[in-house]
């Protein structure tokens, strides 16, 4: 058996590398996706940070110690505005701040005072800026309140004291980019096997009916189960490729980045991790395939591919959003969802080899009973000649 | 060797072969003749155990069909006129060298085999260049080869000459009568009545999922001329029923 599967995967594995397109596709963009969309992520954190560094607000009253109090910090830009609602959502100014009319009446005779503050909700740096603007208005209270003054001057004269005063934005670009990226990085690598290992699949079974190639395949004297073996080896190898390209890629970045330790990720991680990308890429290869096998084009195969992948994809998804550390049998019995919560673990450093175990497990009893589907599906002479 | 046994095939409700009984000898061309949906391929299809039979059976060189279909695989050779069925990346050779590693062969008697197969077909300008680079004909040729590379004592040919032009049409049915002279046994199908009665040896004439009748072509040009014995054979393949 394994002979004839290693002959029908060497010649698979010829005909792909064959194909710039393949190596580009599968390899080359993997490699360089992840990094470009860590630095886009950065990149992105960096703009909020300075956008929460460099505060621009107003400030519904102007006479008062809290409107002299943002003047003198540096870390803020005070402006006035006609129609603060429109302001903002123009990104004029990132917040604005509601005070009472009599604030410095109230810090004076002792009174509890209120702050509202306006923001749009739908823009990341006005949502950063009200984080950096909580931490002012406690600093701010923290000089008035409970200080007993006496008058007016000296309530001003406190806070021209403080007037170099500037508060540390507690943002941090390079965590938050990470913590960014452990959630959605399992979905990307699990989205990258999916595209190496599916398109691969797909073409090395359809492909056989588009070119005509699969009558005089399947005529030659050799089981057909051998010829499912070699074409899901090469599959899987192309999907482990491109799973792997965007691992190196990702792990890589973080490398030259100078976080890789920061990260948490431990040599054992990134062992289970490329371990991991390889049952993935087998069962979605093995899914394709009998996609493949049953349909009688390339098209007709994408057209099923499209809702399995959504059902497959779903379980994995809702993966992202759980704590992987309270993850019971039942979960990593379901296929995708187990895979995500083993690539989070060992991106969280938590390298768990019984989890790994029990999963990998589990996507061999499916890639087996999909294995098993794809050999009655190519013994039967309705789908062989399905046109 | 080809003993065909009260084959049966049905495709839900309908009918497509009905109680085929045929034998084909080594060094014979048996032409299948008759109109689209007659069950020429279907026939075929069956002998290279593509399709299994409701009913019946064939032995192909003393192998049951049924209970032996990969050890009967590796004595047939099939060759689709209208598709070459080659891999575009791999080379002729390549491609060769894959189908016949896939029929068992060792090492030693494919590079024989590719070495004879080169010299036959005259390929050695264009053995080392990918098949996408390839003409139609030359292409053709490869395909032959392909069929043939395993050396099967019994070709199937379904309407080879279908979609070629003249020149790489005649390589194909020259190729077939070489089949005949080094002793395979050949079964062709054909839209073509000329290329039935120059190339065969027997005529089989198929409506409906029934064979008309079997005759022996050398038998029949002995009897009748060209023009008789086209009227006999458009009147069987044009007839509703054996009984009418």
């Amino acid at each position: 058996m394994i002979k004839y599967s290693l002959i029908v995967f060497f010649k698979e594995m010829k005909c792909i590398f064959r194909d710039k397109k393949t190596f580009i596709i599968g390899v080359l963009i993997p490699l360089i996706l992840m990094p470009a969309m860590i630095a886009l992520t950065d990149f992105s954190f960096n703009k909020n940070k300075n956008a929460a560094d460099n505060l621009i607000i107003s400030i519904s009253n102007t006479d008062n110690s809290f409107y002299k109090f943002c003047h003198r910090c540096k870390g803020i830009t005070v402006k006035d505005v006609k129609d603060a609602p429109s302001a903002i959502k123009n990104g004029e100014i990132a917040i604005y701040v509601l005070i009472d009319q009599d604030l410095d009446q109230k810090i004076l005779s002792g009174e509890p005072f209120k702050f509202n503050i306006d923001y749009n909700q739908s823009s990341l740096s006005s949502v950063a800026a009200t984080r950096a603007m909580a931490q002012y208005e406690l600093d701010f209270r923290n000089l008035v309140m409970n200080k007993n003054f006496s008058s007016l001057e000296e309530l001003n004269q406190a806070i021209s004291e403080y007037s170099n005063f500037k508060t540390e934005s507690t943002d941090s670009s390079i965590s938050n980019s990470l913590l960014y990226l452990v959630l959605i990085a399992p979905l990307m690598i699990m989205i990258y096997c999916f595209v190496g290992s599916s398109s691969t699949a797909l073409e090395l079974s359809t492909g056989e009916k588009e070119r005509s190639t699969w009558e005089p395949l399947l005529s030659t004297g050799i089981s057909r189960r051998f010829i499912i073996v070699g074409k899901l080896l090469a599959a899987t190898f192309t999907g482990f490729m491109s799973t792997l390209s965007t691992i190196i890629g990702f792990l890589g970045y973080l490398y030259f980045e100078g976080t890789l330790k920061s990260s948490g990720i431990s040599w054992a991680g990134m062992i289970i991790l490329i371990i991991i990308s390889l049952f993935i890429s087998a069962f979605i290869s093995s899914i394709s395939l009998a996609l493949g096998i049953y349909s009688k084009s390339n098209k007709e195969a994408q057209t099923y591919f499209v809702p399995v992948l959504a059902f497959i994809v779903a379980p994995g998804y809702m993966a992202t959003s759980m704590d992987v550390r309270n993850v019971g049998l039942f979960e990593l019995s379901i296929p995708m969802l187990n895979i995500v919560c083993v690539i989070k673990e060992s991106l969280i450093g938590v390298s768990n080899c019984f989890h790994l175990f029990v999963v990998s497990l589990w996507v061999v009893i499916y890639t087996f009973i999909v294995y098993k589907i794809a050999c009655r599906l190519i013994e039967k002479e309705s789908i062989i000649f399905k046109n | 060797m080809i003993k065909i046994l009260n084959i049966s095939k049905s495709f839900k409700n309908i009918e497509a072969l009905k109680d085929i009984t045929l034998e084909v000898n080594d060094g014979e061309i048996l032409g299948l003749l008759g109109e689209n949906g007659a069950g020429k391929s279907t026939l075929l299809r069956i002998i290279s155990t593509m399709l299994k039979p409701s009913s019946g059976t064939a032995l192909i060189n003393g192998l049951d069909l049924i209970s032996n279909s990969e050890e009967v695989r590796k004595n047939i050779g099939i060759l689709f006129g209208s598709e070459v069925g080659l891999y575009d990346r791999l080379t002729p050779k390549e491609n060769l060298e894959y189908f016949a590693r896939l029929n068992g062969m060792s090492k030693d008697d494919i590079n024989l085999r590719i070495e004879f197969l080169i010299e036959e077909f005259d390929f050695k300008k264009y053995f080392q260049r990918p098949c996408m680079e390839l003409s139609k004909g030359m292409k053709q040729k490869v395909a032959i080869a392909r069929a043939i590379v395993h050396n099967p004592s019994v070709m199937l040919f379904d309407e080879p000459e279908s979609g070629l032009d003249f020149k790489a049409s005649r390589t194909v049915l020259e190729f077939m009568e070489k089949c005949k002279l080094e002793g395979k046994c050949v079964i062709f199908s054909s839209h073509s009545l000329e290329n039935i009665k120059n190339y065969s040896d027997k005529i089989a004439v198929l409506s409906k999922g029934q064979i008309m009748n079997i005759f022996s072509v050398k038998k029949y040009r002995a009897k009748y001329n060209e023009r008789q014995i086209n009227d006999i054979i458009l009147n069987w393949v044009c007839k509703e029923d054996k009984n009418d």
